[in-house]
This record gives C-alpha cells, sequence and structure tokens, in this order.
C-alpha cells in the first residue's frame, strides 16, 4: 500500500513528512481560485524533487480561464520533473491530458460522484424505534406512521459503490490511459470489484459532500453578493457547521462541506485500493 | 431588433398529462420528463436515483400515462425527452438501459444523460436518439464539451454556476453545440454535478403527503415504510448552527421566490444559449404555466426592442415577474451573474 499526503502549497516544501510517505498531493480539489502560482508550483516542484518526493497535483472543477491557468501549472512542474500525477476534477482537462499524452490523469473524487451524504448510514440499519414515533398526515386524511424498512442488497451495493465501476466504463478509461481513481471513504463502507489494471485511493479522513460555486461570507452568510477576491478566501477558511441528527460533525472548507471519518473500511485488503492519502494536513489545523 | 432571442425555445417539465397539455397550450416549445415505475422502486426506493429527482410525484408512474404524454406531444409537434440525469452502479445498469429502449420504442425524441457508461451503450446500440448533456455533468469549459462530443452529444445544459460571460467563451469555442440553460426556479447553493447529498422523500408532521402507505395487521394505524424514518430533508435546506450559536439556512423558498434570469434572456441569447429551461418537475402545473408564460413574455419584451435593449426593458421585466408571481423582484433571485 502506498501512502501519500497532502500538503499546503504555501509551505516552502520543507516540512517534514511521515517517513513512509513518499508522494503529496497539492493544489485545491473545489476552487480554481485557489490553485498555486507558476512561481509557488515551481519553487516547491524544485525543493521536493530534492527530496525525493514524487508530486500529485490536485486540480478543481475549472472554467475556460481556469484550464489555461492548469495548463500552465502543468507546464511548470514537467519543466522540473520527469513525471506528474493530474487529479482531474474536469472532464476538459481530463481530455485534455489523454488528447496530449501528458502527465498521468486520475479521476477525482469530484468526478467519481459517490454518494457522501452521512445520513445514509441510518438507511443500512434497523434503527431503534426513535423516541418519538414520527407521524405524517396523508392527502386522503389517514394518520400514518413512519417505519423502516431495511434496504435491497442492490441498494445498499449502490450506496457503497461508486458510477465509475462499470465493465464498460472502466474500459473506456484504460483504453484512454487512465488508470487510477480517487474515492472517499464513507460512512456506508466502500464496495469496489477489481478490474485489472484499475486501481483506487482512498482519501482519509475528510470526506467530500457538497461543493458550492463560491463561499459565502465569514459570516456564513449566502446572501452577500459573492467576493472571490476578499481577503478572507486565502486564509483557507474552517467553520464547523453542526446539523441536529446528523451522525457526524460537518465543517466548510472553502467553498465545500466536509465530513471527518478516521476508521478505514472493515474490507480494506479486499479492496482495490492501493494508496492512502492522508488529507488531514492540508485544512490548517 | 434582437434577431436571436426570436429563435430561442422554451423547455418546460412534465409529470402527468395535465402537465404537458398545460405546457404546451402555454407555449413550451419542448418537454422533458422521467419516469419511476414500480419494479424501480421496489429495488431502489423513491431517493434521486433515478433522476435528479426524488419520489414517485416527480416522475411519470406508468407507462400508458408515458405513452400518452408522448403522443400527445408528438400530436403538438413538439418534442420530449427523458430524463436519466445522474450517474448509475452497476445494478441499475439494465433497468436503465431497458427504459431507454422503451423510450424510442414509444417515440420519444432525445435523453438526457451525464454517465458515460450509459452514452458508450447509446453508441454501441445504434440509437436513433438525440442525445442531451445534463448539468450534472459539470461542463464548465469548452474543452469539455470536446471531450463529450466524441460520445454525439447534440446539446449540453450548462451549469446553473456559470456566470454569463463563462457561457459565452464555452459557445465561442464550441462550434455548432447546441447550449441550453435554466432560466427559472429552483437554484441551490451546491453545484448539481457535485453534491453528494442523499434527496429522498421529505416525510414530516408539517406537510400532508401522497406517500403509499399500507394497512399491517396489528398496527392501529397506516404504515408509511421508508429506509429512513428520520430524514430531515435535503443538505441544502437544512439550517445548520456554527461554532458561535447562530443558526443559518442555505436554501432560500424558491417555491414562493423563484429564482430567475428572464433580465439576461438577450445576454444569454447573445453567449450562445438557445433553450432556456424551466426548472421544476414535480411543481403544481399552474406554477410551471405561470413560468412558462412569463419566460414568453420576457421574450417579446426583448423582441419588440433593439438589441442591446434600453435600461427601462429590464425594469419592465421586473416589473411583469411582481406581477406573474406577486412578490417583488429581487436581485438575491437573479439565476446568473454576468461575469
Amino acid at each position: 500500500m502506498e501512502h501519500a499526503c497532502w500538503i499546503d502549497y504555501r509551505q516552502d516544501g520543507s516540512l517534514p513528512l511521515p517517513e513512509h510517505v513518499k508522494r503529496v498531493y497539492l493544489g485545491h480539489e473545489t476552487c480554481q481560485e485557489r490553485l498555486p502560482s507558476v512561481d509557488e508550483l515551481h519553487r516547491l516542484s524544485k525543493t521536493l524533487k530534492r527530496r525525493d518526493v514524487s508530486i500529485t497535483l490536485v486540480t478543481p472543477f475549472l472554467t475556460n480561464e481556469g484550464i489555461t491557468r492548469v495548463y500552465q501549472l502543468i507546464d511548470c512542474l514537467l519543466s522540473v520533473l520527469d513525471t506528474v500525477e493530474v487529479v482531474c476534477s474536469d472532464w476538459g482537462l481530463l481530455y485534455y491530458l489523454i488528447e496530449n499524452g501528458l502527465c498521468t490523469p486520475i479521476i477525482s473524487r469530484l468526478l467519481s460522484s459517490q454518494l457522501t451524504d452521512p445520513r445514509i448510514i441510518r438507511v443500512f440499519q434497523s434503527m431503534q424505534p426513535p423516541a418519538e414515533v414520527k407521524k405524517v398526515q396523508h392527502i386522503d386524511g389517514a394518520q400514518c406512521v413512519l417505519k423502516y424498512t431495511p434496504p435491497s442488497s442492490d441498494l445498499v451495493s449502490h450506496y457503497r459503490s461508486s458510477w465509475i465501476d462499470k465493465d464498460n466504463v472502466i474500459a473506456y478509461l484504460i483504453s484512454r490511459g487512465i488508470y487510477r481513481c480517487e474515492i472517499s471513504n464513507v460512512a456506508q463502507g466502500v464496495e469496489l470489484r477489481t478490474v485489472k489494471g484499475w486501481s483506487y485511493s482512498l482519501h482519509v479522513p475528510d470526506v467530500l459532500v457538497a461543493v458550492m460555486r463560491r463561499c459565502p461570507d465569514e459570516r456564513e452568510d449566502f446572501n452577500t453578493p459573492p467576493d472571490c477576491l476578499s481577503g478572507t478566501c486565502l486564509k483557507g477558511i474552517r467553520k464547523r457547521w453542526h446539523f441536529p441528527n446528523f451522525p457526524v460533525e460537518f465543517f466548510r472548507c472553502d467553498n465545500a462541506l466536509y465530513y471527518r471519518r478516521h476508521t478505514l473500511p472493515e474490507n480494506l485488503t479486499l479492496l482495490p485500493v492501493n494508496r492512502i492519502v492522508s488529507n488531514y494536513k492540508v485544512r490548517n489545523e | 431588433m434582437s434577431k436571436r432571442i426570436g429563435d430561442a425555445r422554451i423547455v418546460a417539465p412534465v409529470c402527468s398529462l395535465d402537465d404537458a397539455l398545460g405546457s404546451i397550450e402555454a407555449g413550451a416549445d419542448e418537454l422533458y420528463c422521467g419516469v419511476m415505475f414500480d419494479d424501480w422502486i421496489e429495488r431502489f426506493g423513491e431517493a434521486d436515483l433515478i433522476s435528479r429527482r426524488q419520489g414517485r410525484y416527480s416522475h411519470i408512474s406508468s407507462k400508458d400515462e408515458l405513452q400518452g404524454i408522448v403522443n400527445l406531444t408528438m400530436d403538438a409537434g413538439k418534442k420530449i425527452g427523458l430524463t436519466l440525469n445522474v450517474q448509475y452502479c452497476r445494478s441499475q445498469y439494465n433497468l436503465v438501459l431497458d427504459l431507454i429502449r422503451m423510450w424510442e420504442d414509444m417515440g420519444g425524441h432525445y435523453v438526457i444523460v451525464s454517465d458515460i457508461g450509459i452514452l458508450l451503450e447509446l453508441q454501441g446500440m445504434h440509437s436513433g436518439l438525440i442525445k442531451h448533456l445534463s448539468l450534472m455533468a459539470g461542463v464548465f469549459n469548452s474543452m469539455s464539451v470536446a471531450f463529450f462530443r466524441e460520445f454525439n452529444i447534440s446539446r449540453v445544459v450548462l451549469p446553473r454556476d456559470l456566470t454569463v460571460e463563462e457561457m459565452k467563451s464555452i459557445h465561442s469555442a464550441s462550434g455548432d453545440m447546441e447550449f441550453e440553460c435554466l432560466v427559472i426556479n429552483q437554484k441551490c447553493q451546491f453545484i448539481d454535478s457535485m453534491c453528494g447529498f442523499h434527496h429522498n422523500l421529505t416525510l414530516s408532521d408539517d406537510m400532508v403527503v401522497d406517500t403509499q402507505y399500507n394497512i399491517v395487521p396489528g398496527c392501529v394505524e397506516p404504515v408509511i415504510y421508508t429506509h429512513d424514518p428520520m430524514y430531515e430533508g435535503h443538505g441544502c435546506k437544512l439550517c445548520y448552527e456554527t461554532k458561535d450559536g447562530k443558526v443559518h439556512h442555505i436554501y432560500n423558498n424558491d417555491f414562493l421566490y423563484p429564482h430567475c434570469a428572464a433580465c439576461l434572456l438577450a445576454e444569454l441569447c447573445d453567449a450562445g444559449v438557445s433553450f432556456f429551461k424551466i426548472a421544476g418537475r414535480a411543481y403544481p402545473t399552474d406554477i410551471i404555466v405561470r413560468s412558462i408564460r412569463f419566460i414568453k413574455k420576457a421574450c417579446s419584451i426583448l423582441t419588440s426592442h433593439k438589441h442591446p435593449p434600453p435600461a427601462s426593458v429590464a425594469m419592465d421585466i421586473q416589473q411583469l415577474y411582481s406581477q406573474t408571481f406577486d412578490i417583488p423582484c429581487d436581485n438575491t433571485r437573479c439565476y446568473y451573474l454576468m461575469a
């Protein structure tokens, strides 16, 4: 099993890494405004090369303006390194890389689109009856009670899987030179088949749930005009969001919502996962 | 007079024969719908796993009604699309492919999809259905358009999160691809294609539901079975609390205060958008009909002026919004930013 970890690209690249980590992830997964500059990336990649640490550039969804900036970042990395991995959250960037034979393209967590709502674990468990039985009124006037019914095995499989895990999709991706996909360590567990030549990276502990185009302001107000150039953007905002009755705590980091789950899947050794990516450090904690 | 806005087409959602009749009468040029039949519900429940809408009520649930809607649409000389716009796992695959075959046999015109596996299958089965790429595919740049062109996509539904300038930039580098965007109702803070929340049926004690119930021996009251009796609602509709104890709400009541892009229709046309989509499958028929008429009227106001229209035209459209929805136009409800 390979171990990688996220680093904050604003560091100078000399920060200590765990001994078993020989690969770092850097960039930004959800916002093109928060990608490193060419200069920052150039400096960092030289330092990491000296330390014999491999680089995986993580990129978000991209507008035409954003994708042009990512082309420059890739050129910069290729001027320093022999091989570079690029995690693509955007079909356009993925297409650019496969058409031009550049780098090693990887399908991101945003494209693998797991269902990451932590409440899905409630669907799996025969719930203890709630303290108060939940009642609803039917349109025909009947007072009804809600009762739990267990999911079918197909539904369980759906919630634990990803749409990527289909024969024709994986065959297509492999035929285009793509061999890896990133996934989150979701609370409901993971079920994926082993397909020759195809593997997954498991991100632990932060599970990515939902992404916004822009951040709310510092007061978490969504009704103020978005300002991507405000000073708060570059601070890497992290705020706890508490949803009553949710089985986990959420936090907003920049323009995305996450929850945290440290426990690895019980069936990890049976999964086609050959890389664990620790995404703990990047959150400015 | 703006020439292109006169060519723009309105695409409206339908969930029943009544919706289809109302939408066609109101002036919709194309219709779209989803299906959720009993065999699907038995295996996968009523969450948004067949299209990005939960519940039987957001879909057409009988084949006869579906055929009736297709026939009605064809008789009216319009087109209708089937929304299969989420991504499917292996156990759902064959059911979805069967639906596509059924849709083609019924005379449906196009499918709205985002799953590359489905697109590959459509190529393999030599389907004559036209393929539209859903906003669930998340096309934010022209290189993504080029990628999906390889799957013979003829139209791209653009994400609700782009600015008009960004749409223009995509269109200008995308040749003859058709572009569609949402222009009224429903806009979430989360990007459609990047939301991992579970959208199930919300069954709460402050609302009347029409979900099927069962009379169970030994139970005094009728029972509604659900996979999650505690389900609180969509992630985007919930209140949350921050560390300082403040309670916030992500969602705005779109039902009564629809998001709207009517003032920007001319700019959207300039940006290459030719199809204006009405959001809101499962909205009451009268809201859909009002939305179609409103967008149609806004188009006629814009076509009656030289392009670019004077500022007074935006005010006329804002007034029309107030009259139509009985609330003042409010710039926090604008669908798109210009840049």
